[in-house]
């Protein structure tokens, strides 16, 4: 059992495959990818942001992982605010993203107790829908992805950012 | 034939001469009579709105705080488990059995944990002041140097006297004690309905919490003799290195300088002195280091563990808050004796207080007794100089061997541990290497570590994972500045003309625990970042030992309070000094008067003054209080990755417009401002965006252009540097083409008129159209209507 | 306006994109000697100076003698930095010169100390290996020049690594301006200009303080003089340094305006009506914060005591100067205390208003060493320091015995005031009262008669008892005098005896004579023993 989380948890993530993931992300009206620290270490983390990316999801990037993000092409929405900022503005019903409201949340990179913190006031206290693609299980995301080690791990980013369709 | 002096002295006749004599002294006297003026120029200091305020009092204050910075509270638990009506799932801010929702609720806890921080320093700083009653008298005065005039800026300001004599902190003590019983009292079930209220309760005690801080240290470095204020206070050898190890060790662990400080006076009234170690952990050690610069600091709470599996400390003496909980059971295992000296961590120990001397000695040295509870210090003393003696005579059979490749060959990496780490570490993989004989991830490791033994607890093989991650790591060695109590007055005076003229970007200061995110290390990068960009720093506990020891930063900056240099205060009590240093400028520069006026004080920081904090690793409650303590005062913390497990921030939305406003006394209006500091307090995950960020809460509305000029310089630089790009904001912290740094203008000015709109006059190279507000130099922002109301004519 | 020189050289025009960084943050940089490539100054001959001509052609620089490939490492050479700038008056060029220090630290690897002729400059090896051309550097410079002062048309630079080049030109181009310079500053007078400046930087933390600023009255931080202040206004109009016409001068020896009384009052919302510019008594000008040195006034002596901020000890009246300080900052009109700036002990109209230096009683000596030559000669021995005075009794006696010019006045008015206290008065009676001797009542008497407040009469009557008496005390003063030495030896506990008479040597037979020794009418007042705590 995971320690960042407690025990009583009054609704646990749902953990699926990454295809049915990248189904919930394709069908969300305004998603974007918030990127943390990790991919400051992590440069295959950095790559899949960037694919994300790619396939028009705007991406608020945390943690100061705007710069390889920037290195590689991307322009980031939000650069300069970290998590807690940037997850105190998503609780507030009025906060827009160039005149957009977010509906989906999906999280790459993050210490896995800071995330889960952040995961918590989300849930409690927001109808955003949060979609954590990390190696843990985040039972306060909406929906997870099960605990798995390293070369598993990248083989579900993989699926999850090729089942994911280009937007408009 | 010589002439006798005696002889002519007795035969000397006086006839009709008149000797009259005005007075006779003492010494102090003249000194007094000059103190007496002091006096009767201070009995006509105004006392301000709130003198010993109430709950209540302030709570017009908090609301304003609050309605601006937003609290966010990030639930731990989605259940509440504290009365037998539960437990109840608050999840999606339901209702409790008792009515309480999950906000409400959260913020209930942050009080207790505030509510616990500000009693560890009411208790300490109440048995301090008892003591040195005691010993000193009641009549003893309140000195910390000449150049500090004003010796209590925070009991001045909520409490409202200027003390004098010890005497004077009796009445503080009991108001401090006082209102931290009333808040507990809040905290009760069925009490506050609103997050906000129990805020304000947080705030209200976390505000004590620096009262009874800087009581605790006033009392201190005017009884004990610590350096006042001198910026050149001695260099103290520091780290598990620097300990002389062919001398038997005794180790003080814990806050109070009490009983380490017995132990001193005895080695040295014995002549000792020169043949023990006396080495601390925790602010114990900074504390004993002001009051004997021969002592040694080995480092911050998380060398606990490190220092005791490794056996050489002869003999442990404790007295209290941040000691490990285990710690007479891991002393046992190794035979190393404890004495334990506070009533708050009596750990089991029996009480040997009215026990003979060598009978206590024996029973430790012997194993007889694990640990014992010495209640008279002077015993204390003899015991602990006479254990120590003895039990260094059987340091080799203390069994601290650990076979390391024996303990990596256990390992299975099925990571328990790892999920049992707090910080995460990939202890799986670092064994599964080192079994290759690739160290070098167990060493990275190392530097993170902070031995709390959780792997340990669930390695189901057994392996000795603190013991080999100890072993790796290399005895660190540095030197850390003496604590130095207060900034002085004089030190304040002097860099006042610095920072309107944009010499000084601000100022920094981390303090707190040792809980970092990552490596040790990286606490030191972060400062040296602004240590070369000309801030000044300021420091004190675990933060103030780690720059020192990891490093090695005040072997390379002054220790004056200027620009480029790093201060260190002291102990956690010494934080008291910090808030003391930005509530002091209100006073001398503005000639506000402090007595009970809170509100005002804090409401002039909160407009002018770039301070922000560092709490890089806090754990404790005491971090709470302290923080929450800075926050009521307008100074903003940024604090690390786990502070969310705090539960609470204060995160104010910049782009709401009408959050930010101020009342300008200047021009009678209100006016719309640049929302800085735009947080209170607030985490970063990575050190590169704590940088960014702490650069960023230096702005305030009242900045000179030249202040702006250079704040701005830093912001961009550090964007471009860590980010990548400029920050998201920066352009709402321009006013005026003025407040552009100097080699950018024109790069700037172009971006202005290209990514956000604005209108430029080129030829001039003036703004027209498109900032927030106009510069005004004569900018007078408050708040608060009344006092808006109570300057302008 | 100035001539230019016309030197040959290697000349370099317009921007370029520079290989170095520039910022503020770099400004604290220091260059050891282990990283220095090359340093200027010091041992070899270097100046700076800025010159104000018509026309220049904008950004060009020429470089005269060696260029850095050139030079080897770890060595000293010269270096003359010239900066011709159009577009400013001759009065700004010193405030801008001082900014050439400030610039070049802002270039990462270059160390700048010093100002004028004192300049000590050091390349680091980083820097060396990225630079071009030393003219490189003089760009990065005149660049931030322009920044700073839009109203800078064109700027040249000519610099000169040519040792004889340099020497000549620092004995007959630079002295002799520096020296000019420095003539103007001197002889410069508030009544000389029509406006003075206001300086509302420290608004920020004092909201309501102003500092008026005239050329005899500099910024009480320090920073700023009339020129500084000036060349801010002409910056930036809008901003913190504003011109104040002077209007009518209301005060001339206090230094009070009408302009100046206008924007006191406005600045401070009405609480302070007025301001004396030269006055520490009447209106005295108030302060922020950041003052350097705080006055205050001795009632004991109707004098002024100075102390820096920095010095620890205790000022002459017992207290240290952070508890003066407190009594005189955040906007405030106290009389009794006074921020002022160090450059003010320098002004011609030192608080002229109240008797200028010859009310100044004390100083530490760290101070009085620091400003010395501001001091007037005949002062500069009777001002007292913490070595000669530490509490009033020490102070009033080291006045009295240097005849500091209050003493004189002191003992002036209180004669006067013992005279008019009296029905019969005898000169005897004054001279025991006040300790003077017959040729200082003589002159006491006379100065109250010039002044004004005695008739002449009057006092040539009590001159004639003198008279009479003289013949009777000339006999008695032998006697009287030896008398005196010995009680005061007596005296000794823990200071030197300060001889009040002296004696006559007394010849003593040797051989069994016992000295007897007699007190008569002695008059002993001791105000106060202190026995100090071993």
């Amino acid at each position: 059992m995971s320690v960042y989380a407690d025990v009583q948890v009054s609704r646990s993530a749902k953990a699926l495959e990454p295809e049915k993931l990248a189904k919930l992300v394709n069908m969300s009206k305004y998603p974007v990818l918030i990127t943390g620290g990790k991919l400051l270490e992590n440069e295959k983390l950095v790559d899949v942001a960037v694919r994300i990316n790619e396939k028009g999801i705007d991406v608020i990037a945390c943690s100061a992982s705007s710069k390889p993000l920037i290195e590689r092409g991307v322009k980031p929405k939000f650069t300069t605010f970290s998590l807690h900022y940037v997850t105190q503005f998503m609780l507030d019903p009025d906060f827009r993203v160039e005149g957009k409201s977010i509906d989906l949340a999906i999280y790459l990179g993050f210490m896995p107790y800071y995330l889960s913190r952040v995961l918590s006031a989300l849930k409690h206290f927001s109808k955003i829908k949060t979609v954590a693609i990390e190696p843990f299980y985040h039972p306060h995301a909406s929906f997870s992805f099960p605990k798995v080690k390293d070369e598993e791990y990248y083989e579900m980013l993989e699926r999850f950012v090729g089942a994911l369709e280009v937007r408009v | 034939m010589a002439i006798k002096i005696e002889d002519v002295l007795r035969n000397m006749k006086l006839e009709n001469v008149n000797i009259t004599i005005g007075e006779i002294v003492e010494e102090g006297k003249v000194k007094a009579e000059a103190e007496e003026r002091k006096e009767v120029r201070e009995e006509s200091l105004p006392v301000g709105p709130t003198p010993k305020p109430h709950i209540l009092d302030l709570r017009y204050w908090d609301r304003v705080l609050l309605e601006r910075f937003e609290p966010i509270y990030m639930p731990m638990q989605d259940f509440c488990n504290l009365c037998t009506m539960g437990p109840c799932d608050l999840s999606f801010n339901k209702e409790g059995a008792c009515g309480i929702d999950l906000k409400t609720q959260k913020a209930r806890i942050v009080a207790l944990a505030c509510s616990i921080g500000a009693s560890a320093h009411a208790t300490h700083g109440r048995h301090l002041l008892e003591e040195m009653i005691k010993e000193f008298g009641e009549d003893h005065p309140i000195d910390l140097g000449l150049e500090v005039d004003v010796v209590a800026p925070n009991i001045m300001t909520v409490f409202g006297i200027k003390p004098k004599k010890l005497k004077d902190l009796r009445e503080v003590a009991n108001y401090v004690e006082q209102e931290i019983t009333r808040v507990l009292h809040t905290i009760h079930t069925g009490q506050e309905e609103s997050y906000l209220d129990y805020e304000s309760k947080a705030l209200h005690v976390s505000m004590i919490d620096h009262v009874a801080m800087e009581l605790a240290d006033i009392v201190q470095i005017s009884c004990l003799n610590y350096p006042k204020g001198d910026p050149d206070a001695p260099l103290i050898e520091s780290g598990v290195g620097a300990l002389d190890l062919e001398k038997p060790v005794i180790l003080v662990i814990g806050h109070n300088v009490v009983p380490a400080r017995f132990i001193d006076d005895y080695l040295r009234e014995k002549d000792l002195h020169d043949l023990i170690e006396i080495a601390g952990i925790c602010c114990t050690a900074i504390d004993t280091t002001r009051y004997d610069a021969k002592a040694k600091i080995v480092g911050t709470l998380s060398y606990q563990l490190r220092i005791v599996r490794q056996g050489f400390a002869d003999l442990i003496v404790v007295d209290e808050q941040c000691i490990r909980a285990d710690l007479l059971r891991e002393c046992s295992k190794l035979g190393i004796p404890l004495i334990v000296t506070s009533e708050a961590s009596v750990r089991g120990c029996e009480d040997r207080t009215n026990d003979d001397v060598n009978d206590i000695v024996d029973d430790l040295v012997n194993g007889r007794a694990k640990g014992v509870l010495i209640r008279d210090m002077e015993k204390l003393a003899k015991v602990a100089v006479k254990t120590a003696f003895k039990s260094f005579l059987r340091r080799s059979r203390r069994n601290v061997s650990v076979n390391v490749e024996e303990e990596i060959k256990k390992c299975v990496n099925c990571g328990r541990c790892v999920e049992n780490c707090p910080h995460s570490l990939r202890i799986d993989l670092a064994f599964a290497r080192a079994k290759n004989g690739d160290f070098s991830l167990l060493k990275e490791l190392e530097e993170t570590c902070i031995a709390c033994g959780r792997c340990e607890q669930v390695c189901h093989r057994g392996v000795r994972i603190v013991d080999v991650i100890v072993r790796i790591g290399e005895a660190k060695r540095g030197k850390v500045r003496a604590g130095r109590g207060p900034i002085k007055d004089s030190e304040i005076r002097n860099v006042g003309q610095p920072i309107v003229m944009g010499t000084i970007p601000g100022v920094i200061a981390p303090v707190g625990c040792p809980n970092y995110p990552r490596a040790r290390r990286e606490l030191s990068e972060i400062i040296e970042e602004f240590l070369k960009r000309r801030y000044i720093v300021v420091t004190s506990g675990c933060h103030a030992m780690d720059l020192g020891i990891e490093g090695g930063l005040y072997e390379k900056y002054g220790g004056d309070f200027d620009a480029g240099c790093l201060v260190n205060v002291g102990s956690c009590v010494a934080n008291s000094h910090i808030s003391g240093a930005v509530i002091k400028i209100a006073n001398i520069f503005a000639g506000r008067n402090l007595l009970g006026n809170y509100a005002e004080i804090a409401d002039y920081i909160l407009n002018r003054v770039g301070a922000v904090g560092l709490a890089w690793g806090a754990m404790s409650q005491k971090a709470a209080s302290i923080a929450t303590g800075f926050n009521r005062l307008g100074v903003p913390v940024v604090a690390s990755p786990h502070c969310l497990k705090y539960r609470r921030g204060y995160v104010g939305k910049f782009w709401k417009r009408d959050k930010w406003w101020v009342y300008d006394i200047k021009s009678g209006q209100k006016v719309y401002v640049e929302p800085c500091p735009d947080a209170l307090i607030v985490c970063a995950e990575t050190k590169e965006e704590a940088i960014v960020l702490l650069a960023r809460l230096c702005f305030r509305p009242a900045d000179t252009y030249l202040g702006r000029q250079i704040k701005l310089t830093h912001y961009l630089e550090l964007g471009k540097k860590y980010l990548g790009c400029y920050p998201d904001d920066w352009h709402l912290f321009v006013r005026t083409e003025q407040d552009l740094p100097l080699k950018m203008r024109d790069e700037l000015l172009q971006i202005l008129e290209e990514e956000h709109g604005w209108k430029i006059d080129w030829d001039k190279k003036k703004i027209l159209e498109g900032p927030i507000r106009k510069y005004d130099p004569g900018f007078n922002p408050t708040l608060l209507k009344d006092i808006y109301e109570k300057y302008r004519r | 306006m100035r001539e230019k020189l016309k030197l040959e050289g290697k000349v370099s025009v317009g921007e370029e994109e520079l290989p170095f960084d520039v910022s503020p943050a770099y400004e604290g940089e220091r260059i050891r000697k282990g990283d220095m490539f090359v340093e200027f100054g010091r041992k070899k001959p270097a100046f700076e100076l800025v010159l104000a001509v018509d026309d220049v052609e904008d950004m060009k620089v020429t470089l005269v003698g060696k260029d850095i490939d050139e030079m080897e490492e770890g060595k000293a050479y010269p270096l003359a930095m010239i900066y011709y700038v159009s577009g400013i008056e001759r009065d700004l060029e010193s405030v801008l010169e001082r900014r050439n220090h400030e610039f070049m630290n802002y270039i990462e690897g270059c160390m700048h100390l010093n100002s004028r002729y004192e300049v000590w400059i050091r390349i680091s090896k980083g820097l060396a290996e990225k630079l071009k051309s030393l003219t490189q550097i003089a760009k990065a410079v005149m660049k931030l020049y322009k920044s700073s002062f839009p109203f800078i048309k064109g700027i040249e630079a000519i610099y000169i690594t040519d040792e004889e080049l340099v020497k000549k030109l620092l004995e007959e181009y630079a002295m002799p301006i520096y020296e000019e310079r420095d003539k103007r500053i001197e002889k410069l007078r508030d009544e000389d200009v029509d406006e003075f400046y206001t300086c509302t930087l420290c608004q920020s933390f004092a909201p309501t303080h102003v500092c008026v600023i005239s050329p005899e009255r500099p910024a009480l931080c320090g920073a700023l003089t009339w020129f500084d202040a000036r060349a801010s206004a002409m910056v930036d109009p809008e901003g913190p340094n504003k011109p104040v016409k002077k209007g009518e001068c209301i005060d001339p020896i206090g230094g009070e305006y009408e302009g100046v009384n206008e924007v006191v009052q406005r600045e401070s919302g009405g609480t302070i009506q007025k301001v004396k510019l030269h006055s520490f008594l009447d209106s005295p000008h108030t302060s922020c914060g950041c003052f350097e040195v705080v006055g205050f006034y001795i009632p004991e002596v109707d004098g002024f005591g100075f102390v820096h901020r920095g010095y620890d000890g205790l000022a002459v009246n017992g207290l240290p100067f952070s508890t003066m300080a407190g009594q005189c900052g955040g906007g405030k009109q106290v009389v009794g205390f006074i921020g002022i700036g160090i450059g003010y002990f320098r002004s011609k109209k030192f608080f002229q208003a109240d008797g200028g230096w010859e009310r100044v009683v004390w100083m530490p000596k760290a101070l009085k060493e620091r400003i010395i030559n501001y001091i007037p000669e005949e002062m500069r021995d009777k001002i007292a320091t913490e070595e000669d005075a530490t509490n009033i009794e020490e102070l009033k006696e080291f006045m009295a015995k240097v005849g500091h010019p209050l003493m004189k006045r002191d003992v002036k008015m209180q004669v006067l005031r013992y005279i008019e206290e009296r029905e019969e008065i005898s000169a005897e009676d004054i001279m025991k009262e006040f300790g003077l001797s017959a040729e200082e009542l003589k002159n006491v008497l006379n100065g109250l008669v010039d002044e004004g407040y005695l008739e002449r009469e009057f006092a040539d009557a009590i001159l004639e008892s003198l008279e009479e008496r003289k013949e009777v005390k000339e006999r008695e003063v032998e006697e009287v005098k030896v008398e005196k030495k010995e009680v005061k030896e007596a005296k000794v506990v823990e200071e030197e005896a300060k001889e009040v008479a002296e004696a006559k040597e007394v010849t003593v037979p040797l051989g069994g004579i016992t000295i007897k020794i007699t007190l008569k009418n002695a008059k002993i007042k001791i105000d106060r023993i202190v026995i100090k705590k071993s």
